[in-house]
């Protein structure tokens, strides 16, 4: 923390070094001092908390991947984690580097934003968790103050009866971010939505959750028109980037594909 | 102990071999494993973590040697390409197949490919198809389309559980 | 389905001479080489994409410990490219494309060099840029090379100077108009290619050395042409031919990219000012897609005359060729691509204007299928829509136009043993052609023929050592497609030996005769005639010697397991080892065998009608079958599976066949649906990186079958043609055809992105509305 402290912008630190060192590598980052975590203690547990999850920052997407515990307990975030990346860099990529990476297209932000985790973060004045959806504050810059590490993701039990989904689409069949990606959760009593939360990849230039699309889902019937409806709702409030992967357009209609399908998943679920 | 210019003498483990490389703290594992211990099997292909030529195990699991800095890999064992089988009659039955198969044909993703399936068959000695792809999806290949890739792997699997 | 052969070798599935150094990761890569006193190099590149240079200042740079070595254009001023003499070593006063070397630096270690690159500064002065081949071709464009007219030029090609057009290759036949006034039915569409990158895994490196005392440069490097290196060199710096050697360890893949010279000037460049020590370049990834060599964009406009039967009678056809900032082969790409742009069909008319035209880009340069790519992309997507347009099947369609033996191509060259209606009928029996589609699905199969053009000289020794063993030594470079394994098996079957005593030499021009180049999957037909030649001018010394020492006559003798026998007489026999060793009584010396070939009677092109009675060496006939799977909601194509259908004269070896027609196959289905260079306004690409720009894994590439026929070439080794760019030529066609056959759209562009089909589908459904 001291070090972080001291070197300020000069300084870096890392765990897998997934994100961190491509960019050393590809000469976009030059830190004069390269912190490295792997050695820090306590960082590697993950541990099933009453059907919640506390992830340590020193724990793999492989960990993760290979935990039956987490199999179990979130089956969908343990699929989602199998997508990401590649075997190789899921071996030693981590969840908390994942989150504080900032990606604009991240997998598992959105899935973590609907099941409302926080990111625990340890600083000179204490220790503070903000929600995974505050983290980012652009693309590729988190909300972290010098000195600060982030320590462990804390994903609190799903309610009983909660339909978790996630759909996204991508150009490459392995090893590619998604251009547009819906993480659902859903309450339902009788067909009803009581509680939909939505988040989204494609919509904006971060990974958000969707107030349109939860506005149109909450209180209603599930029925396929509410389904398109919220599809639509999405759609319009989103202000997709466009870049050379894919226009603006492109991502809006994706984003609709894909909370559709997402939508369909939790249902079904 | 560090001199003026940064670099420090550390020893690394690699296939079995104790091995004493100079490195200054910035230097990563795939240059020093290539340039200092001879291991030029461990090949460079990127510098995006995104094309697997740089494969080797550590403690047994296949990771990029690109994103490693050398001084992180002390204390942990390094298999490359060479730790897997001695020429010309001690080779891994991964080895044989991928000659047998002519699943090689530039040879430079090669390496980092065995260890992959290596690792693979160590965790799971009955993968499908679909599972071996699915391990071998970080590694890219570009004059084989994979075809005879992933017929030797399973062949070597087949072999490997009679 | 290969024919049962009775040779020991040739025909066999014998497993790859290089394939234990692979597997256990021996085999030795440029970038692998360790020289005493060997320094590193680091390339200054250029940010802006045109511009004069006004100022260089390297005096920090020079001062950072380490630094042995830092050179411009000035300390370098070399012009290399064999066609058109036009491409600087290092630049000298102006820069045409963003990452064009400036200054070159020689260091202890990498991180000296990396410093010192940080501390050179360079002064443009911004000149307009032009980014568009169309643009360039205006009269108003500004002038990328005005002095174009002064350069050395190989004069089969006519650049025009004054413009910024590098060739203008032109083809007149028959009587165009008149055809076109005859026809059913005209069709006229236009087909761009995208601009790709050729991805060897490994990316280019050299080795350079001077050695002032001498005069010697030795280059080692990932290229797949040394003679043509070494040539290109020597022609670039004056100096004879043989004070220049070049070495080429395995390659890490080609693919086109390495042939010619790409990294070795820069290197050289320093090596010249290092005072012996041996200077290493290596690029990045990032360089490798910015800075090393392209496959530039082609736009095509077709002009296609067809009776009411659908047998094509004229074709006109313009094609323009971004060919980027320097000449690379862009004049060879533009003639020969622009002259196969008729495809395997008999075209009794024909007008084409091939332009290859200059941008401030990244040079263009040869990739596998050499231009036929994007010819087949336009012709066979075309024959498609003009079959369903007269509603004919699209397979009968090119059956009426499948050239045959006994017709003329394009350039008036009469074709024998051809094998097109052999690899469409095979083509459409694995397909299942006539089988009803599924819904939601759609197939396509298209032919393409590509040249392997003449002349090209090849030469190969075969060196009985004195042990009796073998050494073959060509200077073909083996890049992943099997060369040294096939040049082995030719020569075990020439000479009649045991494939186990036969050794194939790496090439280095020091040592190994001088070849045209890996390239243009010419070297099994030429080297292997070399080498076949070679091989049977050792075997008739060997019999000449038993003949002597058996005392019988040589047509009683036969060769084989590296024996020389007595014909019916099993125990009467000499082996190599015993012939090779010089014995008294036999006035005979060591047994070293000579090959060289170059193919029979071939003409250059006349300049203005394109003709000429022999221009290629023979043809590489291909049909490609595709079914795929288009997703409504996203415009996604998911392919099921492809065939492809290869007519190899003789297939040395099939494993090696197959393993390029898969490989060949799944590069450009890649390329057609996921791969695409993107540059900015500025000419900046946007993309340098895997991951930016996307290779197919493991889990993109669709099920292949490969498939071998065999029409026998009579002038081939064995019979046998060329392979290896064959598989990459009809993909993007087929795929495109096979999307219109599943969903009705038709599109003409590539990459077949999903965003590209969904707007085509959106399209479509909007004019349907429209009509309604």
């Amino acid at each position: 923390m001291r070090l972080s402290r001291d070197y300020g912008p000069e300084a870096v630190a890392k765990m897998g070094g997934c994100t961190v060192m491509v960019a050393v590598r590809r000469g976009l980052l030059r830190p004069k001092v390269v912190i490295g975590l792997h050695c820090l203690p306590g960082l590697d547990a993950l541990r099933v908390t009453d059907g919640g999850l506390l992830v340590g920052a020193g724990v793999t997407l492989r960990s993760l991947e290979r935990s039956t515990e987490v199999a179990s307990a979130l089956p969908v975030l343990w699929r989602t984690v199998r997508t990401v990346a590649s075997p190789l860099v899921r071996n030693m990529a981590t969840l908390v580097g994942n989150v504080t990476s900032a990606l604009p297209d991240s997998d598992l932000v959105p899935l973590l934003a609907v099941l409302g985790a926080t990111l625990t973060v340890r600083g000179p004045e204490g220790e503070r968790s903000l929600p995974v959806g505050e983290v980012s504050q652009a693309p590729y810059r988190h909300a972290l103050a010098p000195g600060e590490l982030a320590t462990a993701i804390a994903i609190p039990a799903p309610p009983p009866g909660l339909r978790l989904a996630y759909a996204r689409f991508t150009l490459r069949e392995a090893f590619d971010r998604p251009l547009a990606a819906a993480a659902v959760a859903l309450r339902l009593a009788d067909g009803v939505c009581h509680e939909a939360r939505v988040a989204l990849v494609g919509a904006g230039p971060l990974p958000a959750r969707s107030g349109a699309a939860e506005a149109a889902l909450q209180g209603q019937p599930l029925t396929p028109e509410a389904l398109a409806r919220a599809s639509e709702a999405a759609m319009e409030s989103a202000a997709p980037p466009s870049d050379y992967r894919a226009s603006a357009d492109y991502r809006r209609h994706l984003v609709g594909v894909v909370l559709r399908r997402a939508l369909g998943e939790a249902l079904a679920s | 102990m560090t001199s003026p210019s940064g670099r420090q003498l550390i020893t690394l483990r690699v296939d079995g071999e104790e091995v004493e490389v100079t490195v200054r703290p910035h230097h990563f594992l795939v240059d020093v494993l290539r340039q200092q211990v001879g291991r030029i099997g461990v090949k460079e292909g990127c510098e995006s973590a995104s094309c697997g030529a740089c494969t080797v195990l550590l403690d047994g699991v296949p990771v990029l040697s690109c994103l490693l800095l050398a001084m992180d890999a002390v204390g942990r064992e390094i298999t490359t390409v060479a730790g897997l089988g001695r020429p010309p009659d001690g080779l891994h039955p991964l080895q044989e197949a991928f000659i047998k198969h002519h699943a090689v044909q530039c040879g430079f993703c090669t390496p980092g490919i065995l260890l992959v399936a290596r690792a693979l068959l160590e965790e799971n000695a009955s993968p499908t198809e679909e599972e071996v792809r699915q391990a071998l999806a970080g590694n890219l290949c570009r004059c084989t389309g994979y075809v005879r890739i992933v017929r030797a792997v399973l062949e070597a699997a087949a072999l490997q559980r009679r | 389905m290969t024919t049962e052969t009775a040779y020991q070798s040739v025909g066999k599935r014998v497993p790859r001479l290089d394939a234990l150094e692979k597997v256990t990761g021996r085999a030795l890569f440029t970038a692998d080489i360790e020289l005493p006193r060997m320094l590193v190099a680091r390339v200054v590149r250029s940010p802006l994409a045109h511009a004069l240079i006004k100022g260089i200042d390297v005096s920090a740079a020079r001062r950072v410990a380490g630094v042995r070595a830092i050179v411009t254009g000035r300390d370098a001023p070399y012009l290399y490219n064999m066609a058109l003499r036009d491409q600087p070593f290092l630049t000298i006063e102006r820069v045409r494309y963003v990452g064009e070397p400036v200054v070159a630096i020689a260091a202890e270690d990498e991180d000296a060099a990396a410093e010192a690159a940080e501390l050179v500064r360079v002064e443009y002065e911004p000149l307009p840029a032009v980014l568009d081949p169309f643009a360039a071709m205006r009269p108003e464009a500004p002038l990328i090379h005005p002095r174009l007219g002064e350069y050395a030029r190989d004069p089969s090609f006519t650049p025009l100077p004054g413009t910024n057009i590098c060739n203008h290759f032109k083809l007149r036949k028959g009587d165009v108009e008149a055809a076109f006034r005859a026809a059913h039915e005209v069709f006229e569409d236009s087909y761009y290619s995208h601009p790709i990158q050729h991805c060897p895994l490994e990316p280019h490196a050299a080795i350079a050395q001077y050695e002032p005392a001498s005069g010697q440069l030795t280059v080692w490097c990932s290229n797949q042409s040394p003679w043509f290196a070494a040539d290109d060199l020597a022609a670039a710096l004056g100096w004879p031919v043989h004070r220049v050697r070049v070495v080429c360890p395995y390659l890490g893949g080609g693919f086109g990219s390495k042939h010619g010279l790409k990294v070795e000037p820069v290197a050289v460049a320093l090596a010249l000012h290092t005072d012996g020590r041996p200077v290493k370049l290596v690029c990045s990834r990032e360089e490798e897609f910015s800075a090393t060599v392209v496959r530039g964009a082609v736009h095509i406009r077709l002009r296609t005359a067809v009776t009411r039967e659908g047998a094509i009678i004229a074709r006109q056809a313009e094609v323009v060729w971004d060919t980027g900032a320097y000449a690379d082969v862009g004049p060879l790409l533009c003639r020969n691509g622009s002259y196969s742009v008729t495809g395997p069909y008999r075209i009794p008319n024909q007008w084409i204007d091939g332009y290859c035209v200059y941008t401030n880009k990244l040079v263009t340069g040869a990739f596998r299928g050499y231009g036929i790519m994007e010819m087949a992309f336009a012709y066979e997507s075309q024959m498609d829509s003009i079959a369903r347009a007269l509603g004919i099947d699209p397979v009968e369609m090119r059956r009426r136009n499948l050239i045959k033996d006994g017709d003329e191509t394009a350039t008036g060259e009469v074709l024998y043993n051809v094998g097109l209606k052999a690899a469409l009928e095979a083509c459409a029996r694995a397909m299942e052609w006539e089988r009803p589609r599924p819904p939601g699905r759609g197939k396509a199969i298209v032919t393409t023929a590509k040249s392997s053009v003449a002349p090209s000289g090849s030469a190969a020794f075969v060196r009985l050592n004195d042990d009796g063993t073998v050494t073959v030594m060509v200077s073909t470079t083996e890049m992943g497609q099997g060369s040294r394994t096939v040049m082995a098996q030719m020569a075990a079957e020439a000479l009649g030996a045991r494939l186990e005593d036969v050794q194939v030499l790496a090439a280095d021009t020091l040592f190994t005769p001088p070849d045209r180049s890996t390239s243009s999957s010419r070297s099994t037909f030429h080297m292997g005639n070399a080498v076949v030649q070679a091989a049977r001018d050792a075997r008739e010394q060997l019999i000449k010697k038993a003949s002597a020492l058996l005392e019988a006559h040589p047509d009683d003798l036969e060769v084989r397991e590296s024996r020389v026998f007595v014909k019916g007489v099993p125990d009467r026999y000499l082996t190599f080892r015993e012939l090779a060793a010089v014995r008294p009584g036999v006035d005979m010396g060591p047994i070293l065998g000579r090959g060289s070939f170059v193919p029979a009677g071939a003409r250059p092109l006349d300049l203005e009608t394109g003709q000429s009675p022999r221009i290629t060496a023979f043809w590489l006939y291909t049909s490609q079958g595709v079914e795929v799977e288009v997703d409504r909601e996203t415009g996604k194509v998911r392919v099921l599976r492809v065939v492809s259908v290869h007519d190899a004269g003789r297939s040395i070896n099939p494993d090696a066949c197959e393993a390029q027609i898969e490989g060949g196959v799944a590069q450009a289905c890649s390329a057609a649906l996921l791969e695409e260079l993107v540059l900015d306004e500025e000419g900046r690409l946007l993309n340098p990186a895997f991951g930016d720009y996307l290779l197919a894994t493991s889990k993109d590439v669709p099920p292949i079958s490969p498939v071998i026929v065999e029409v026998p070439h009579a002038e081939g080794p064995y019979g046998a043609k060329g392979l290896g760019e064959g598989p990459t030529t009809g993909i993007a066609a087929a795929l495109a055809n096979a999307i219109e056959d599943a969903t009705g759209v038709r599109i003409r562009e590539l990459p077949l992105t999903p965003e590209r089909v969904l707007r085509a589908l959106k399209e479509k459904e909007r004019s349907r509305e429209e009509a309604t």
